[in-house]
């Protein structure tokens, strides 16, 4: 047995000359490593940060919030809480900015007290953040003053009130700048908030209620021990520890798909290590002829490949790692719009470390599959030169390496969701798109040989052929390009069907403006201001709101008490907003039961509800529903299920009672119109807070934009970390690419000996490629829309009406790139005189 | 004098394109130590390949091939390596140096292989000194000139003082003049080391300087003749 220092000075000896061949193999891991370390730091610094500022983003030990009133009872548990209170009602309304003759959907926020009690409100000047609190003036958003160019001192009118505006809102406490593109945050205090008038039956307001303890009380215990009777009346209780978690899992979708994108280009860069080995270890097997003649064994031979490929591994591994580290310290400003708070970025060890195991793991494993068949070279290969690499393919060995990569996946995306089932899954969609590649390489291979175009001339015959001879490049350009189109590709699909599916609300005779809160009285003011606008009145629909009080025959105490139940605590405990009329909608369609649209005095009440809502209930057709209106209860049963268009933006009930019942309830009525154009909008918008301040008017159109706005910063961050993904496919190509011009040489060279021109041989070459890129890139794009059409449908739920010229351009982007770099790869043999480039190369 | 090499009634088939081919049959010879033997024929007659079987590169489709008492047939891959390391050097006709090892490095191999280190250096040093090509140690493989290179290979294949050295047309690739040189390199470490010798050539004028002549035709044996020096 030949010394390990042998083989180990060999191993050195051998990869000195050629290392530069190598240097793609490097390349492919320091990019699949870079996107895993940069992705997983940026994740444990969010985490961290989480832990660091949980407590400034609550602003208080512990928060109690609902959508209505808390009951007395329960406010008087909290309110014995030793410590300091605060609290905030936050109501969604219009207002009116004098000065500019403006109007603009806002989220008011009334505070009472010191809250925030960690952390600060940063407003310009910074002492406007409290002088807000005692006198009747308003701390309004930063970007809302810019764009309506609003300064200090001048006023904004919500309701009934106008208030001076004293300081500039720097950063909304504890809401993303996503969120205030589309209710910027006002903030006056409580002790004005009736003068506003906004507080009416059916307002949407949140009540929000702050606490401050001191060290003798345990906020996560004290939620402990009160959850349950909240939770009861669907209040919440949310404690410092319990924002983490909350605001951990908030992330779970963003760390998801960043994952996902470290995981494809990790993959990515894996393909280019196998093909890259693979490659050279074929340029390898004369010298290992030659040790194996010389009596080295087929272990030892291996043993010195390994060695090379695993210490360059290991360099690519940590220069990826160290790389990744300086990319992620970007990735926050990429993310700041959808972050609630300034990330910190520093080195992250447990990130480089973890990212460097599993980048070495993958590496080796993908690695040894080639690696293998140096065990087999024959020494035989000294006297004749034969193929004989399909010999132990098979092997047990072969095998458990195919194992270990399979299982090594399915553990990376087990950790990846958390869930065996999901990794299970991923694993055999990743599988499934393997073979699929694999499959249409063979099958381009045998169609080429099978088909082959005996008639056509001989540069495009010979360029085909290229595509099956010994040493070939087929598939392991297939399922480079291939693998790399798909994510492109797949990428350009979902924002497409997602940008495509918010402009089809706006489009053709869909309404487009939405009036709400308006009080019986105002009913017909407000309809004859709307005609003199000449605006269709398409819906005036009244809307009275209550609880459910029992179902089935049993209370709905009862119900929570009752382990077993399966309806869902969401649909019990929301206030339902109900409306009552004698027809249906033509976007409403009755699936089960019969639609009954009135109800002669006396008789039982027959309600309609919506197919989700009953699925959610677990009610069906004839079960009694008990509603408490207000105090007055009523007893209905369900007389019909019915599904809705929920992309309509018509109002939408998931309770519906017949003509006759609610008619005498308080109640307040929404109006939907569709206005021609923004000016039209904005000018009726305007005439509407004026007379009506307690109106609150949604503009279809600002929210589009605005919805637009938020896409286009997501698609930008998805091309963004889907670069990743793309530059290690890119480099695959290129190694590939690169690797096959060894192959081609030879006899590009004797081609050029025997008479071929340079045109031809660029013919030839050009053939192969274009050949190769338009089915890698054909294959990709068809995996795409599988891959595509499931998630779109299933989670999603869009309709997978994809548009086409995005993908075309794609498919010409990805073929130009394969037949640029194959025919750059080439241009050696064809500028070259013949006998140089065969001095350089052999 | 003791028998190094024994071959009895070997034969080889190849599979080609379905069929059997019967490269070679009843091949029975053997040979003793210190014997320098020539295996001359025309192209195709099973020259190459009965070296292959000789020097365990290979297996016979049937019969034995023996070194010393070593049935190598019946050996792995492995044990076939450790047999080749410590009894037999190879020259080939395209000198099968390895490039990216200098010239001193790929003389080297043989001895570092049965775990010699210092030995091999101070051997590889010697043995290159020897071929004339001491102040060319360092250089790669495409440095070297065809014979240069051929005297790497020669040095090399001495490297581990083998029993049984094989060469396949060792002048096959050089011009005349350079052929002789190291065709008279060859013979004079030959001598030197008392190896055996087992040349594979269509060169007659090569083989005539050879002790023994087996003629190779279509794949047999047609003559095993001594030559009187």
């Amino acid at each position: 047995m030949a010394s390990f220092d042998f083989i180990a000075k060999t191993a050195y000896r051998d990869s000195r000359k050629d290392i530069g061949k190598l240097l793609m193999f490097m390349g492919s891991i320091v990019l699949g490593i870079a996107a895993l370390v940069a992705i997983n730091s940026f994740n444990y610094n969010l985490i961290d940060d989480i832990d660091e500022q949980a407590a400034s983003l609550l602003g208080a030990d512990i928060v109690i919030s609902e959508n209505q009133p808390i009951p007395e009872h329960l406010l008087n548990i909290a309110d014995s809480l030793p410590g300091e209170k605060a609290s905030q009602k936050q109501l969604l309304s219009m207002a009116y900015l004098p000065s500019k003759d403006e109007t603009q959907f806002v989220a008011i926020k009334a505070i009472e007290g010191g809250f925030p009690f960690y952390g600060i409100l940063k407003a310009e000047p910074q002492s406007s953040s409290e002088t807000f609190r005692t006198e009747k003036a308003a701390l309004v958003d930063d970007g809302m003053m810019l764009q309506y160019e609003l300064s200090v001192g001048d006023s904004i009118k919500l309701g009934q009130a106008t208030f001076p505006i004293i300081g500039r809102l720097k950063s909304a406490f504890g809401s993303t700048a996503i969120g205030g593109a589309f209710a910027p945050s006002v903030y006056i205090s409580q002790d004005f908030l009736d003068d506003t008038d906004l507080i009416q039956p059916g307002s949407l307001i949140d009540y929000e209620y702050y606490y401050k303890v001191d060290e003798t009380i345990d906020p996560d215990e004290w939620r402990a021990s009160h959850r349950k009777q909240f939770r009861d009346e669907s209040i919440r209780i949310e404690t410092i520890e319990g924002r983490k978690e909350n605001l951990s899992e908030a992330f779970n979708g963003l760390n998801n798909f960043l994952n996902l994108v470290a995981l494809v280009s990790l993959l990515l860069g894996c393909i280019g290590v196998a093909s890259s080995v693979m490659i050279y270890v074929k340029n390898k097997i004369p010298s290992i002829a030659v040790f194996r003649c010389l009596g080295m064994k087929g272990n030892e031979a291996f043993i010195i490949y390994f060695l090379q490929i695993f210490v360059l591994g290991a360099i690519g591994v940590l220069v990826g790692a160290v790389l990744g580290s300086l990319i992620q310290i970007y990735l926050p400003i990429l993310f700041r719009d959808f972050l609630p708070y300034e990330v910190e970025m520093g080195l992250s060890p447990r990130a480089m470390i973890e990212g460097s195991i599993v980048g070495l793991v993958v590496t080796t494993l993908f690695a040894l599959g080639p690696l293998l068949s140096v065990r087999d070279v024959s020494p035989l290969q000294t006297l004749r030169v034969s193929d004989e690499s399909s010999k132990r393919r098979w092997a047990p060995l072969n095998i458990l390496v195919g194992i270990a990569i399979i299982l090594s996946i399915f553990f990376f995306l087990w950790k990846l969701t958390a869930s065996w089932k999901d990794g299970a899954v991923m694993t055999a969609g990743l599988a499934f798109a393997f073979l699929v590649l694999i499959g249409v390489s063979k099958l381009i291979t045998w169609s080429v040989r099978k088909f082959f175009p005996r008639s056509w001339s001989y540069v495009f015959r010979q360029g085909l052929s290229n595509l099956y001879r010994p040493n070939n490049q087929t598939q392991t350009l297939i399922l480079s390009i291939g693998l790399g189109t798909a994510v492109l590709t797949m990428l350009f699909i979902i924002q497409g069907l997602l940008l495509q599916n918010v402009s089809s609300m706006e489009a053709g005779n869909q309404p487009n403006t939405i009036l709400y809160g308006i009080e019986k009285e105002q009913k017909d003011e407000l309809a004859a201001l709307t005609k003199s606008y000449d605006l269709p009145i398409i819906q005036q629909v009244p809307i009275v709101t209550m609880r459910l009080a029992g179902w089935q025959g049993r209370t709905k105490q009862d119900w929570m008490a009752d382990t077993s139940r399966t309806a869902s605590r969401w649909s019990i405990n929301r206030e339902a907003r109900v409306s009552f009329r004698d027809t249906l909608n033509a976007d409403e369609e009755i699936i089960e039961g019969e639609w009954r649209g009135t109800v002669a005095p006396g008789d039982s009440v027959f309600v309609s509800v919506a197919d989700t809502w009953a699925t959610a209930m677990d009610v069906g057709i004839g079960d009694e529903l008990l509603w408490n209106v207000q105090g007055a209860l009523i007893k209905t049963f369900v007389g019909s299920i019915r599904s809705i268009e929920f992309r309509s933006m018509n109002t939408r009930f998931f309770v519906l009672f017949p003509a006759g019942v609610l008619e005498q309830a308080p109640q307040f009525q929404v109006l939907v119109t569709k206005s021609p154009d923004a000016t039209t909008t904005a000018k009726y918008r305007r005439d509407v807070v004026k007379a009506f301040p307690n109106i609150s008017v949604i503009d279809l159109g600002t929210i589009l934009n605005a919805l637009n706005d938020v896409l286009t910063k997501v698609s930008y961050v998805i091309k963004f970390m889907a670069g990743f993904s793309i530059l290690t496919g890119l480099i695959v190509l290129i190694a590939s690419l690169l690797l096959s011009k060894f192959q081609r040489i030879k006899e590009s060279v004797l081609l050029r000996t025997i008479g071929a021109q340079r045109k031809q041989i660029f013919m030839i070459n050009a053939t192969e490629y274009a050949v190769l890129g338009s089915l890698s890139a054909l294959t990709g794009i068809g995996l795409s829309l599988i891959a595509s059409y499931f998630f779109a449908t299933r989670t999603l739920e869009l309709d997978f009406d994809i548009q086409w010229m995005p993908i075309v351009w794609v498919f010409i982007f990805v073929v130009g790139l394969t037949v640029t770099i194959g025919l750059l790869n080439s241009r050696d043999v064809i500028n070259k005189s013949p006998l140089e480039v065969l001095r350089k190369e052999v | 004098m003791s028998e190094i090499l024994s071959v009895s009634d070997v034969s080889k088939t190849f599979k080609s394109g379905g069929r059997d081919l019967n490269v070679l049959s009843d091949i029975n010879f053997s040979i003793e130590e210190g014997e320098v033997v020539a295996v001359v024929g025309p192209s195709g007659s099973g020259k190459t390949t009965l070296l292959g079987l000789c020097a365990g590169l290979d297996n016979p489709t049937s019969g034995d091939i023996k070194i010393y008492d070593q049935q190598i047939s019946n050996l792995n891959e492995n044990q076939k390596a450790a047999v080749r390391n410590q009894y037999v050097g190879f020259i080939f006709q395209n000198f099968q140096l390895i490039p990216t090892l200098s010239a001193y490095e790929n003389v080297m191999v043989p001895l570092e292989l049965q775990g010699k280190s210092k030995e091999a250096k101070v051997k590889a040093k010697e043995l290159l000194e020897r071929v004339g090509l001491g102040d060319r140690m360092t250089h790669y493989p495409s440095q070297l000139s065809g014979g240069e290179q051929q005297r790497v290979s020669l040095a090399r294949a001495f490297a581990n003082t083998p029993k049984l050295l094989f060469a396949d047309e060792p002048t096959g690739n050089l011009d005349g003049e350079t052929g002789q040189s190291v065709e008279s390199l060859l013979f004079e470490l030959n001598r030197e080391q008392n190896t055996t010798l087992v040349i594979v050539t269509h060169d007659m004028e090569l083989a005539n300087k050879a002790g023994r002549i087996l003629r190779l035709k279509s794949g047999k044996i047609v003559k095993d003749e001594i030559l009187v020096s």
